[in-house]
């Protein structure tokens, strides 16, 4: 039995106040004061038959009338199980629990599932609980068809039974995609439930809130009536929050001809190679060492050990010297988080390309588009590329041919040089043609020599008439040429003025693709597919005595461009973060070398892999050639600041107090007790026995002063 | 009795509603004269005495200068009355003074009633002094005749006490230490304290040749013992209480309050000290017919006062 206004039961205890006023002495009211008291003398109060109880079965009566008053006032109710289940309809609650990497540190996960468990064991019975699991994507412990399948009793049960399954990963979190995903959970209807998706729906989010996670997009979620967003932001210990990481920084050896000396290779002493030590803003150690270690993880003596002071929030660049034989891993030590303290490094390789302009030596330098061309960085962070000038491909070999991936011809270039050209664009290169000089006597035939290599007129070629000068006009910055000069800030070409330029009517517009055009709409760079591989014309040079294009800031990032689209795509980097994929290729086997060279397994033999966690990985060919890759954790888990919970209440996502949803469940309970006592409605039962009592009392002194009669 | 006298005739209740204790006395003391005036008894003002020749030393504001401008020699003009006659009121000023069923308390008839006599004194041109007491002696003013000396007594009078519990004994004592000059001592109280240990200290008093008047101010309910049901009754003085049952204390009360009258009377009449006890309702004119009386007795030899002291103290 339960009451509705428990308080009121208080009022028991007046039945004592009858008893007590009763058995106490009674003092006389009135007190005067006086003079003297010199012809008094005291009188003490007499004992009287009142300070004994006479007529016991009327004392009952009447305290057992009070006593039914004031259980009626509390309004008392049976609570049965049925009436609670009947009343009320779940609550669909996910639960989301961070398994990123930062949730390695000490004890994090361990309080993660307290709270989880805490927050299960406060859920009702008839609320449809999932757990899920979140990094970069959502892993279902409890899902909720595993919810709405079990019975009511059982479900947290189960659900605290499934937080022992929470591992964490190597992964970085998501919480975007975690919340999309539980609030498609949230509004999935089944149909054992109700027709209509439920009203409330409550998703919490158990995490560490690293300030690395990004919350704007929450902004961008569209958030169901109903839903609320519980943040439960594990808090840090002075040891958890302790971070630094040590990051071991790609440097190109300046002393080095070879292009194969690039980067990280152990045991090339003659490189100076630095790391970059990050230390967190809670950090309590300022002091950290750098130790290599080899592929068994065992460290390798260097000395003078590597020793540096980093200030808290501060972030220093040290030098660590050369990388010594063996070393795959530089690591950290000194802060008291150990899960991000390893960098794993690949020995690496950037490919070799090559890119060759075809032109004759001009008298004046600036006349030529090599003197230009060389002066443009072509390498990239996976390819070296080589620039080279020749005068005629007459010499060339198919070595040399090998690595070229794209070729600059001036208009110089010869019908035979064209024809190679021809040829290494169906085989997969490209050409860039540029028609450097005014239409005279002395230039080649352009249109002659496109006959003769394409079988094919080009169309038209003539002189431009330019009036002072011609602007480009145009431009078609979706093309892979312009993308990156898109922005508002980059695209003014009105700069460049060309002074001079061909006009050319092309014959098959239609198999040309205009990428600029100057002013009176003559092509100014065109192309055309050839085979697999591409042909660009240029229908002015960049020189200055052509146009002003070489000498403009967007010369640099047209030509790396138009370098960047002839680079085959590669198929894998060397240095890789958990969470990115490559792809094997057949007959290659992917060998995790810090795991004692064991092969990695990987599901139903697909051959794309998902690095999952941080190590050196070995892609081994057919011929038994390794290709290493370093896999890495994700900077961002390092980060050990938080979010709190104003910087998620801005970007707008419906969030409760931790109270509030006790606070609703309170009064869900009340309500129910409300009703249940309303339909009972024990009190009027209660005042009926009181109204008989109060009769049965005046029946029974009726008959005793008859009888003292 | 008191309406066959020429007295008592003032309303006390319509004197005691007058805020100032001067015009309270000037009142009734001239009520008392006018009312003398018709009484047979008279001849009791200040009457010349002789001329004496002026000497060194003599206050030169006594010489006679109608007399100086009728013979050309300095005299003194003296009077009889002027010889030492000094006069004490003592006044109780204990918490017990402060019942009261009346609109007014004891308190207050027994201010009204020293300042009446202080008054009478004045007029008379008797030296006056006043002391207030309660457990101890609270207030001394040495008994003078000047100008301005019955504005201080009225004025001590008025000042309100914080009197605690009456203790006769040690006041007495101290008064004989204080009053060495042989003088006429009054004393106001409600005399709510056993005599037999006053006795001693009295007769000491009577001892030093002073004339003693004890006035008792008694308000009517302490007569006899009004409540008819059960009370609780805080004593002012200590604060103790007791529970008194009324049927008792109606009997009790009566007797011991009359052994109390009478054992203080009898002490006075043994120690030839004069007795007159008040109620608060009755008029202040019976304190100076009193006194009158005994001036009259002592300065004519032991003339008998119509009013017995003895009878008066049992009433």
């Amino acid at each position: 039995m339960n009451f509705l206004s428990p308080l009121y039961a208080l009022a028991a205890f007046a039945v004592i106040a009858p008893v007590v006023f009763h058995l106490v002495r009674r003092r006389p009211k009135e007190k005067i004061t006086f003079s003297t008291l010199m012809f008094l003398d005291p009188a003490p109060p007499r004992l009287t038959r009142s300070s004994q109880i006479d007529h016991w079965v009327l004392l009952l009566l009447r305290a057992a009338a009070l006593l039914l008053v004031a259980a009626a006032f509390s309004r008392p109710y049976w609570d049965s199980p049925m009436a609670a289940s009947s009343s009320q309809s779940g609550i669909r609650r996910v639960l989301l629990i961070d398994t990123s990497a930062s949730m390695r540190r000490d004890g994090m996960l361990d309080a993660a599932k307290e709270r989880a468990a805490e927050w299960i064991r406060k859920t009702s019975n008839s609320d449809i609980i999932s757990v899920y699991a979140f990094h970069e994507q959502v892993e279902s412990l409890f899902s909720l068809s595993e919810s709405l399948d079990s019975k009511e009793g059982q479900r947290q049960t189960l659900a605290i039974q499934s937080l022992d399954r929470l591992k964490p990963t190597w992964f970085a979190a998501d919480l975007t995609k975690a919340i999309g995903f539980a609030l498609d959970t949230a509004q999935t209807d089944s149909e054992a439930e109700s027709d209509a998706p439920p009203q409330q729906a409550e998703l919490v989010v158990i995490s560490d809130f690293q300030q690395s996670m990004k919350l704007d997009e929450l902004a961008s979620i569209s958030w169901p009536k109903g839903t609320q967003l519980v943040p439960m932001i594990l808090p840090q210990t002075p040891d958890q929050a302790s971070n630094a990481r040590a990051l071991l920084l790609e440097d190109v050896d300046a002393n080095s001809d070879s292009p194969e000396v690039v980067s990280m290779i152990p045991g090339s002493a003659a490189t100076e190679f630095r790391a970059r030590i990050s230390n967190g803003n809670e950090s309590k150690t300022e002091r950290f060492q750098l130790t290599w270690l080899d592929s068994q993880s065992k460290p390798i003596e260097v000395n003078p050990s590597l020793e540096s002071t980093v200030l808290r929030g501060k972030s220093q660049i040290v030098r660590v010297g050369a990388i010594p034989e063996n070393a795959t891993c530089l690591e950290l030590k000194g802060d008291t988080v150990a899960f991000d303290n390893r960098f794993y490094f690949a020995p690496k390789k950037r490919i070799p390309k090559k890119v060759l302009a075809i032109e004759k030596a001009a008298s004046e330098p600036s006349d030529e588009l090599s003197y230009f061309l060389k002066q443009v960085p072509m390498s990239g962070d996976k390819y070296e590329v080589e620039f080279q000038r020749v005068d005629s491909l007459q010499d060339m070999n198919d070595e040399q041919w090998k690595d070229i991936v794209l070729v600059f011809a001036s208009a110089q270039a010869s019908v035979q040089d064209m024809r190679r050209l021809k040829i290494f664009a169906d085989g997969g290169g490209h050409v860039v043609w540029v028609w450097d000089e005014p239409l005279s006597d002395a230039t080649p035939d352009l249109e002659g020599i496109y006959q003769q290599v394409f079988g094919e007129p080009i169309g038209k070629i003539t002189e431009a008439s330019v009036k002072q000068y011609a602007m480009l006009e145009r431009i078609q910055f979706s093309s892979y040429l312009f993308q990156s000069l898109s922005d508002p800030k980059f695209n003014d070409f009105t700069k460049i003025r060309y002074w001079k330029h061909r006009d050319v009517e092309l014959s098959q517009p239609e198999s040309w693709q205009i990428l600029a055009s100057f002013d009176n709409r003559k092509p100014a760079m065109l192309e055309r597919k050839v085979g697999t591989g591409v042909w660009t014309i240029l229908t002015a040079g960049w020189q200055p005595r052509e146009s002003q294009l070489a000498l403009s800031s967007k010369f640099v990032p047209i030509v790396v461009n138009r370098v960047q689209a002839s680079l085959p795509v590669a198929n894998h980097a060397n240095q890789m973060r958990v969470g990115d994929s490559i792809v094997v290729s057949e007959g290659t086997r992917l060998l995790n070398v810090t795991g004692g060279n064991s092969e990695v397994v990987r599901p139903n033999g697909e051959r794309a892999w998902k690095a999952d966690k941080p190590g050196l990985f070995a892609l081994e060919d057919e011929e038994d050639k390794l290709t290493y890759i370093a896999v890495n954790l994700l900077e961002s888990e390092s980060v050990s600041a938080q979010h709190d919970i104003q910087r998620i209440s801005q970007t707008g996502a419906p969030l409760s107090e931790p109270g509030d949803s006790e606070q609703a469940a309170g009064l869900q309970r009340q309500m129910r007790a409300v009703e249940l006592e309303s339909t009972q409605s024990g009190w009027r039962w209660l005042l009926c026995s009181v109204l008989g009592l109060i009769g049965l009392e005046s029946l029974w002194s009726i008959r005793r002063r008859v009888a003292v009669a | 009795m008191k309406q066959e006298t020429s007295v008592g005739w003032i309303d006390m209740a319509a004197i005691m509603r007058m805020d100032n204790l001067q015009w309270r006395a000037k009142r009734i003391v001239d009520g008392f004269h006018s009312g003398l005036h018709r009484s047979p008894r008279h001849g009791f003002s200040v009457e010349f005495s002789e001329y004496r020749p002026f000497s060194e030393g003599d206050d030169p504001r006594t010489i006679d200068w109608k007399l100086y401008a009728r013979s050309d020699r300095y005299y003194i003009k003296k009077f009889e009355d002027e010889t030492n006659r000094r006069c004490y009121l003592v006044v109780d000023q204990s918490q017990s003074m402060r019942h009261g069923t009346l609109s007014y308390t004891k308190l207050d008839y027994a201010r009204t009633l020293a300042a009446t006599l202080a008054y009478y004194w004045n007029q008379q041109r008797d030296a006056v002094g006043l002391v207030t007491f309660d457990q101890t002696i609270a207030d001394v003013l040495p008994a003078r005749y000047r100008t301005g000396q019955l504005k201080r007594i009225l004025t001590m009078l008025s000042r309100d006490s914080s009197g605690e519990a009456t203790n006769l004994e040690a006041p007495l004592r101290h008064l004989a230490e204080l009053v060495r000059h042989r003088s006429l001592i009054v004393i106001v109280s409600d005399f709510l304290v056993s005599p037999e240990p006053l006795k001693q200290a009295l007769g000491f008093l009577g001892a030093r040749r002073h004339e003693l008047l004890l006035i008792q101010t008694l308000d009517p309910s302490e007569k006899r013992w009004m409540f008819d049901k059960p009370v609780m009754v805080q004593d002012l003085e200590s604060g103790r209480e007791i529970f008194v049952d009324a049927a008792q204390a109606q009997k009790q009360y009566a007797a011991r309050f009359d052994q109390h009258q009478k054992s203080w009377s009898s002490i006075a009449g043994s120690l030839g000290i004069g007795w007159l006890s008040l109620e608060t309702n009755e008029s202040i004119e019976w304190a100076l017919w009193e006194l009158l009386q005994r001036q009259q007795r002592t300065g004519s030899g032991g003339a008998v006062p119509s009013r017995s002291i003895a009878s008066q103290g049992a009433s």
